[in-house]
């Protein structure tokens, strides 16, 4: 059975023209007499032509061809047949009109009669004769092309090749062009010239050039865009089947930066362009159709059509006032326009997967017989006599004798085979003036760390995009006025596991408990703890009870409306009204436990809080395009954008003595005492309401496609600003050069058939900090004081929180980039490059002030920031036969570095006791270094011997270390003062990389897929430290641990143990810093569809396939994940990043699946 | 089409025109200082924020930025100790550092007192005042609160920028004297405008506090600076005479309604933990009848203290609980008794147990001595484990413990228990359950200042018979000076006493005082050893400016001598 032809997995803007190509393409049958034979019955009472065609289309195997444009279809009849033929009928539908039909095959041609007489006068008074024509279509290097369409130029008359590139077609004599298209090749037109016979030969497009961009309101052609974005698209991140689209996205995308915050189900992800330019808010702006501030954190693959990244300054301009670190659009999918009998039905895809996810590689610790090793060489070291064992230990002589290695706590602690669900059912589809997309996605992942009670994630969604043509000009050659909506709509819940600092992670709890405490005890409940230590807890039981029992859920909303009125050709008015809800809430228990004499809570909480609240954006452009003599083209935008957001208000209350002991039952009114005392608590607050008003224009200019120039203004005010100072300004310009149309590159081609050299500069503005700046707000937090005999009675103070800064206003982010887009080798290899410089000038930053000030420092435009690098990407893809392959790989060079911070410091400092308890400052801000970078003490080794000490002296003769004996670290004296002290301390590490590595393959061989992805960093530093040794000598060890020094010769590495602190482990150094070079193949994904095996399905595709996540990790970093995009304190330091005191990995995932489409 | 372009040109003007109200925010859970100091309530809960600088330890985990627990490690009372990884109190014992900025956390904290009264006091006038009374009062706290913060700056760094008004300026330091004399001042306004009535709420200052701590700094600076009379600021302002201190010290001793309160044990909250609080009472107050005279009133005799609550909370602030008290207690997670935990901080030198007599009942209510088993007999503390390994992180250990601020706890329903859980409700928790009022002014203090000042003796055989001991005929300094030691001991003031006894001239004096620290034996991590101290003459006995603020002055702030790049780091 002949089918029309559906094209699978191209564009949106492709896949429209291929649907107006279905329209008029069709095969040739030689069996005319079946119209003839066929005989139905219809009975139709005042029903459009089109619907008496369809039935007729249902009740036989006919289909109909039309221009809907030229046969009024839409007009009402009644028919009332029985057993007629079908040629009798169409006589009586149309004997009205002048329409007349052809029946070819089993398809039916309807054409305006008219037309035939324009021919027929042409013919003179001859019967139009047709005349059959044969050929082979085949690509470049002679393979031949199947499914390629052959039309006859200006007509409907067509057909598509057959398996080996072969066609034929009956044409009319008069009959003067070929057109013969495919997808990825350049469109050819071949005369016919009386010939009856061709080869053909399709040139390949240059990838992606034909496709369009967004470009943020609006798209262009790739080839004309002048500034340096990067495009993904659909299928790319559908089939990493991964949780996150951010997941998928990396390795694909030079230039974007994305780290994992923690590896747990359902946590954020640190995204950067082009390097961090500040301390504060770093992200992209992200645009959901057209919508600013959204989130890709909770969208699902699945909905997502195509994702732009808007890398330099010129590109992002357009969303000036928050494009300063550049600018993520995302077009979500939308409708297929049908015209006329197009698609007869919907588009229905379902894609499914389901799979497990283990640890990819353990943190070993230290059990329990190396362990007392340890702790006793610790003792001698430090000359105290060793541990009485048997009396502080339980079953002593099990782990004496071997017969037990203790509690392996990271064991207890992981979760075998954690299950992860990924579900999505996209339906598609659309008639003449409408059409309409529908998803439904669920996703579910279980953490593989939390034991008990491991970290789940659950997404629920739905999206319904549609769009309506209410009204087409007389002449229906375009839309005048057309309307349409995105909704989507999520639902969330998330349960997680202690993932921060070291007083609240609970990896870093099993890592350093000592392996001596038992898990359970006889009863089988947890166990006390031991003497051995008797404040350390059960970590596993101090998780569930502090941490266990809690549960967010979260609601969002988005959606927008649009407008759009025509009303001359191409000059286009649209009104866009987004509206963001969200709405989340959080509830915990806290039992009542004892777990050890400082891990115990006497009475059990209850805390609830919710959330919610809305912001609404209005965007109205102007867009007008128009070409002068068809050379100079122009695209000229003009629009305005209104955009309030925090209009909500968040409520909380935690109460103690629960009347039920369950998480169940855990609400604020079964805890019916309220307190005084504090333990009863309510807030509730406004969110901080912020507004943004903006005014844009932008011309688009090319000249014969050669020459293209762009020019964007953007004006916006913000209210984080003082009246006076809201206005920001960002232009831009861009310019680009199609080298190759020049007459002095013809004859490359098949060599450099591409080559265009882009140049752009701009500036963007970031307005991201808290409000109110401007003012001296009065703060009622934590000031309070206890005025009289009564020790529960509170006295509110207030005091101004912060100096002033009227003067505040826009960071403004300046970015030169030059770029080049290339292709060769008939367009099997493309090449872009850009290098650019990009300066965060008056960063918005909080930089220190004199303490005598006597109260905050504001936010003040007080530093600048420079990012400058260099992206390259390269990609080859052919086909050899049934063979079909790409490769593409990509790495971006990035180098950070302060270059101002406005006060005489000049720096931002972070914070303490973050490689555990009694260690100083790890990471900073300071100019002339990258954003924090690793501060501490260099060091040169280990004293093998006391002889060492005392010739380690400066260059006056000063013995720098008097007091290490052999075995403590050689601290370098980099000032040459003779003491080791704070000012020689330098930059240790930097956990910015050097340059960052994807990698992308997809192979395809008759039905056949396979897919790998895989990205690196490299030239970055881990600070990592998994044991508090300065404060807790009885915590457990990692395995490294055995590469420490113990007499002369041992070790150069680490020094001796000591049993207490020590400026050996407590000074924050190089020890604690470890190369995090690492390559990873995150995705390989290899699928078969049975639809090549199995024709007789009702699918298009019928794909199972197989993948596996986090497949393999090159790294010699000892952790158990080198991709750490945590500080432990994300919400207090989001720009530090790079440290593993208990990292959560990403697992290693296995996932089975199938696609399938109808 | 024209429609159209109207439309939008129209839209684009209704827009433009209200952009600027559309922009417009205000700020919905905070005042402005706009909105603020406008009424009496405004006004009161600014000073209440003043008051709640005295608790706040904004930057530290560690109290270095408590003038009273630095002033007792810096004196030969107590000795740093801790836990061996605890370096920093060790460090201000030994007149060491342990980095550049340890001090920033004091510095800061009183900045932002000084900048709030700055704020209270240029907006004085602004509100309506229900009654004077009430203004009088707020007045009087205010410039109280001001001239507290400038003199605990300027006894702990010496050389301080002296800031008057809000507006920020990076001043350079200011001339001791100037700083003096505003001070002075200060607490004359205050003197002057408090209304004259006794006592008052508790933890407000009055005029009583006032006049009392005029007294303090007047014998410090006269004393340090070996100068007459307490200048005054301003160029015709004068000076503030001895006379007139003593004046106001005999206002204090008989209008204020403040007294003497009959048992120095009962000052002390040990002295609760007896049979009707607790079913395992301590033996020292059962034996001796004590009972406490509590913190709702009925201790007639503290003036002025920082005062604790029930509210200490990780989430919002900590510090609403006694920090000190947590520091002080024993680093024993195994011992339980009425002691409770802690950090180990400041024990006491064996050497003022040594000197002091046995007779003085104060020697035993005072210090706890675990080492020696006829002492702990008389406390009936008997599991410590003295030197060994519950206690096995502790350094500078002397086996003998302060008693005045100490984690008490109580045995009730089957634990132990800080007193505040009984008390008053307190959740269980002894980083967070301390809630003893820290004294900053006692009438003790008053009776010794006046003696001291008047040379007489009254004040002095007062507080000797209190403490079971015999009255002296004439007053001497040397007399006065032991008086001081004992009767308040722990206390915070201690090394000031030193210093001004001294004299900025004779400061080898101070040495001898601090350096007889040295060779005590102590147990450290368990190892025997000797106490090192070296007061270090060059630093005139005052502590390093932080390094950060310098930095953050571009040089205008001066390093203190002997504090500068070479200043000995603790290792």
């Amino acid at each position: 059975m002949n089918k029309l032809l559906i094209v699978k997995k191209i564009p949106i803007a492709m896949r429209i023209t291929c649907l107006l190509l279905c329209l008029i393409v069709f095969q040739l049958q030689a069996e005319d007499v079946y119209s003839q034979k066929t005989k139905i019955s219809l009975d139709m009472k005042n029903t459009t032509i089109e619907k008496v065609l369809q039935t007729i289309e249902e009740k036989s195997d006919y289909y109909f061809l039309y221009n809907n444009k030229l046969v009024n279809v839409g007009r009402k009849v009644s028919v009332r047949v029985n057993e007629a033929t079908i040629a009798d009928i169409l006589d009586k539908l149309f004997e009205s009109e002048d329409v007349e039909y052809q029946v070819e095959g089993n398809q039916i041609i309807l054409s305006p009669r008219e037309k035939k007489m324009v021919s027929s006068e042409k013919s003179v008074q001859q019967q139009p004769q047709q005349r059959e024509i044969t050929g082979k279509v085949t690509d470049a290097s002679g393979q031949p092309l199947p499914g390629a369409t052959v039309v006859v130029k200006g007509t409907t008359i067509g057909t598509v090749t057959d398996a080996d590139g072969m066609f034929s077609l009956r044409v009319p004599v008069d009959a003067e062009t070929l057109q013969i298209s495919f997808v990825g090749m350049k469109t050819e037109e071949i005369p016919i010239a009386g010939r009856t016979v061709f080869n053909i030969v399709l040139e390949e497009e240059a990838i992606g050039l034909a496709e369009v961009v967004a470009i943020g309101y609006g798209v262009q052609q790739k080839r004309l865009t002048t500034g340096a974005t990067v495009q993904v698209k659909s299928d790319q991140i559908i089939k990493q089947n991964t949780v996150s689209p951010m997941t998928a996205l990396q390795g694909l995308t030079p230039g974007l930066t994305i780290i994992k915050q923690t590896g747990e189900p359902g946590s954020g992800f640190k995204v950067n362009i082009r390097g961090l330019g500040t301390t504060g808010n770093a992200a992209p702006l992200i645009v959901i159709d057209g919508v600013p501030g959204g989130s890709l954190d909770y969208l699902p693959p699945g909905d997502i059509e195509s994702i732009d990244i808007l890398k330099d300054a010129a590109s992002a301009a357009i969303y000036g006032s928050r494009a300063a670190n550049g600018v993520i659009l995302v077009t979500t999918k939308s409708g297929m326009r049908g015209v006329a009998k197009g698609p007869k039905k919907a588009q229905i895809t379902y894609d499914g997967s389901y799979g497990v996810q283990n640890l990819y590689k353990k943190l070993p610790v230290a059990n329990a017989q190396e362990y007392a090793v340890l702790i006793n060489e610790s003792r001698v070291n430090t000359q105290q006599p060793l541990m009485d064992f048997p009396s502080l230990v339980p079953d002593w002589d099990k782990i004496e004798s071997g017969a037990w290695r203790g509690t392996d706590w990271l064991d207890e602690l992981t979760v075998k085979d954690a299950p992860m669900q990924n579900h999505a059912l996209n339906v598609v589809g659309g008639g003449e003036n409408s059409t309409y997309s529908l998803g439904l996605s669920y996703a579910d992942q279980e953490g593989i760390f939390g034991g008990p009670v491991n970290s789940k994630y659950n997404r629920y969604s739905l999206r319904l995009n549609s769009d309506y043509v209410l009204l087409r000009n007389a002449s229906d050659t375009f839309d005048v006025l057309k309307i349409g909506e995105r909704l989507r709509y999520h639902y969330t819940t998330q349960r997680g596991i202690g993932t921060g600092n070291q007083y609240w992670n609970d990896i870093f709890s099993c890592t350093v408990t000592s392996p001596f405490l038992p898990m359970y005890d006889e009863n089988g409940e947890y166990h006390y703890a031991i003497p051995w230590n008797p404040q350390e807890a059960n970590p596993i039981a101090s998780m569930e009870y502090q941490r266990g029992h809690n549960k967010s859920k979260n609601y969002n909303l988005n959606s927008s409306v649009y407008l759009e009125i025509q009303p001359i050709k191409n000059l286009i008015y649209r009104s866009q009204f987004g509206y963001n809800m969200s709405s989340s809430s959080w509830r915990s228990y806290t039992p009542i436990y004892d777990l050890s004499a400082t891990v115990f809570r006497d009475h059990d909480q209850v805390s609830h809080n919710m959330s919610s609240g809305y912001g609404w954006t209005w965007e109205n452009t102007l867009n007008y395009s128009f070409d002068i003599n068809q050379q100079h083209a122009f695209n000229v935008l003009a629009g305005m954008s209104a955009e309030k957001w925090g209009l909500g208000e968040d409520i909380s209350g935690t109460n103690i003595d629960c009347i039920f002991t369950d998480f169940k039952y855990a609400w604020l009114t079964n805890t019916p005492v309220v307190n005084s005392d504090g333990t009863t608590r309510l807030s509730s607050s406004p969110w901080g309401k912020g507004a943004i008003l903006s005014y844009f224009g932008r011309v688009n200019y090319d000249y014969l496609k050669k020459y293209m120039l762009t020019v964007i203004l953007r004006a916006d005010g913000s209210s984080n600003f003082a009246r006076g100072n809201r206005w920001g300004y960002f232009p831009s310009v861009s310019g680009g050069w199609i080298i190759t149309e020049e007459p002095f590159m013809a004859g490359l081609d098949g060599k450099l058939d591409f080559l265009k050299l882009r140049v752009s500069w701009g500036q963007n503005g970031n307005q991201a900090i808290p409000a109110f700046q401007y003012l001296a707000t009065i703060s009622y937090q934590n000031v309070n004081y206890f005025f009289g005999p009564d020790k529960t009675k509170v006295y509110i103070g207030a005091y101004p929180n912060i100096l002033p800064n009227p003067d505040i206003t826009w960071e403004t982010s300046e970015q030169t980039d030059i770029g080049i887009d290339a292709f060769f080798l008939h367009n099997r290899l493309g090449f872009s490059f850009d290098w650019y410089k990009k300066t965060t000038k008056d960063w918005l930053v909080r930089a220190d002030n004199l303490a005598s000030y006597g109260t905050g420092a504001p936010y003040i435009n007080g530093g600048d920031v420079q990012n400058k690098g260099v992206e390259i990407a390269l990609n080859w893809a052919d086909r050899v036969k049934d063979f079909s392959y790409d490769v593409g790989v990509n790495v971006s060079f990035n180098k950070n570095e302060v270059t101002k911070i406005a006060n005489s410091e000049g720096i931002i400092y972070g914070p303490d006791h973050v490689l555990g308890q009694g260690t100083t400052e790890l990471f900073r801000a300071q100019v002339g270094y990258p954003i924090g970078y690793f501060r501490g003490y260099k060091t040169l080794g280990v004293f093998q011997n006391d002889e060492q000490v005392k010739n380690y002296k400066n260059s006056e003769g000063i013995i720098i270390q008097p007091n290490a004996v052999a075995g403590d670290l050689i601290f370098v004296d980099t000032n040459g003062d003779g003491v080791i002290s704070d000012a020689d301390k330098v930059m240790i590490g930097d956990p910015n990389p050097d340059y960052v590595i994807g990698l992308n393959m997809n192979f395809a061989f008759k039905g056949f897929d396979l897919s790998i992805v895989g990205n690196g960093a490299f030239g970055h530093q881990i600070a990592c430290c998994w044991r508090r040794w300065a404060d807790s000598p009885l915590n457990n060890f990692t395995t490294n641990i055995f590469k420490r020094w113990h007499g002369e010769g041992s070790s150069n590495r680490y020094p001796r143990l000591i049993f207490g602190a020590s400026p050996n482990w407590q000074y924050v150094s190089d020890i604690f810093i470890e190369n995090g070079d690492y390559f990873r193949l995150s995705n390989i994904t290899f699928g078969y569809d049975f639809k090549h095996l199995l024709n007789n399905v009702p699918f298009e595709q019928l794909r199972l396939f197989v993948t596996g996540q986090n497949v393999y990790t090159f790294t010699k970093y000892f952790g158990m994940d080198p991709e750490i995009g945590t500080s432990t304190d994300d919400s207090n330091y989001p720009w530090a990043k790079g440290i593993d005191i208990g990292y959560y990995p990403s697992p290693r995932t296995v996932l089975m699946g199938v696609s399938i489409k109808f | 089409m024209k429609k159209y372009i109207c439309l939008i040109v129209f839209i684009g003007f209704l827009l433009s025109s209200c952009s600027e109200s559309f922009l417009d925010t205000e700020p919905l859970t905070q005042k402005t200082n706009a909105t603020f100091y406008e009424t009496e309530q405004d006004m009161i809960q600014a000073l209440t924020a003043g008051y709640f600088v005295l608790v706040d330890c904004p930057q530290d985990a560690i109290l270095f930025n408590y003038p009273f627990v630095v002033g007792n490690i810096l004196s030969d009372d107590c000795f740093g100790a801790m836990g061996d990884n605890d370096t920093g109190a060790r460090a201000i014992d030994e007149f060491k550092i342990i980095g550049p900025s340890m001090f920033e956390g004091m510095w800061k904290r009183y900045y932002q007192g000084i900048f709030r009264m700055n704020m209270l006091i240029e907006n004085l006038d602004k509100p309506t005042y229900s009654t004077e009374q009430i203004k009088n009062q707020i007045i009087g706290e205010a410039y109280f609160l001001r001239g507290l913060f400038y003199f605990d700056l300027v006894r702990m760094f010496e050389n301080i920028p002296l800031v008057l008004k809000s507006e920020p300026v990076n001043l350079p330091q200011a001339d001791p004297k100037d700083v003096y004399a505003q001070i002075a001042s200060d607490l004359k306004k205050a003197i002057e405008t408090f209304p004259s009535v006794p006592k008052g709420e508790l933890g407000r200052a009055n005029k009583w506090a006032a006049e009392a701590l005029m007294a303090r700094v007047f014998l410090f600076y006269t004393g340090f600076y070996e100068q007459e009379t307490l200048p005054l600021a301003g160029e015709e302002a004068g000076s503030i005479s001895k006379n007139q201190v003593i004046t106001w010290l005999e206002e204090v001793i008989n209008m204020s309604g403040y007294r003497l309160m009959p048992d120095f044990r009962n000052l002390w909250p040990y002295a609760i933990a007896n049979s009707k609080y607790s079913e395992k009472p301590f033996k020292y107050a059962e034996d001796n009848n004590l009972e406490w005279y509590g913190e709702e009133g009925g201790n007639e005799e503290n003036m002025f203290m920082l005062k604790f609550s029930t509210f200490a909370d990780w989430g919002t602030s900590i510090y609403y609980s006694n920090q000190m008290n947590l520091f002080n207690g024993w680093r024993s997670y195994s011992y339980k008794g009425v002691i409770g935990e802690g950090w180990g901080m400041s024990t006491v030198n064996t050497k003022l147990w040594d000197e002091w007599p046995d007779n003085d009942l104060r020697k035993r209510a005072s210090i706890i001595n675990v080492k020696d088993p006829a002492e702990i007999s008389i406390h009936g503390i008997d599991d410590y484990g003295y030197g060994t390994d519950p206690h096995d992180k502790q350094m500078d250990e002397t086996g003998l413990w302060q008693m005045k601020y100490i984690p008490i706890n109580l045995y009730t329903d089957g634990q132990w228990s800080n007193y505040s859980v009984t008390l008053y409700g307190a959740t269980r928790n002894f980083q967070l359950d301390n809630m003893q009022d820290i004294v900053l002014i006692r009438f003790s203090d008053v009776l010794l200042m006046h003696s001291e000042l008047a040379q007489t003796v009254d004040g002095i055989n007062k507080i000797r018979a209190r403490a079971g001991l015999a009255p002296i005929a004439s007053y001497s300094l040397q007399a006065l000076q032991n008086e001081r030691r004992h009767e308040l001991a722990f206390e915070g003031l201690r090394y000031h006493d030193i210093l001004r006894w001294a004299g900025q001239s004779n400061l080898d004096q101070v040495k001898n005082i601090i350096d007889s620290q040295g060779g005590v034996s102590i147990i450290n991590n368990g190892v025997p050893s000797e106490k090192k101290m070296n007061f270090r003459v060059e630093t005139r006995g005052f502590i390093q400016i932080p390094e950060r603020e310098i930095s953050l002055s571009g040089g205008v702030l001066q390093q203190n001598p002997g504090w500068g790049p070479n200043a000995p780091v603790y290792q």
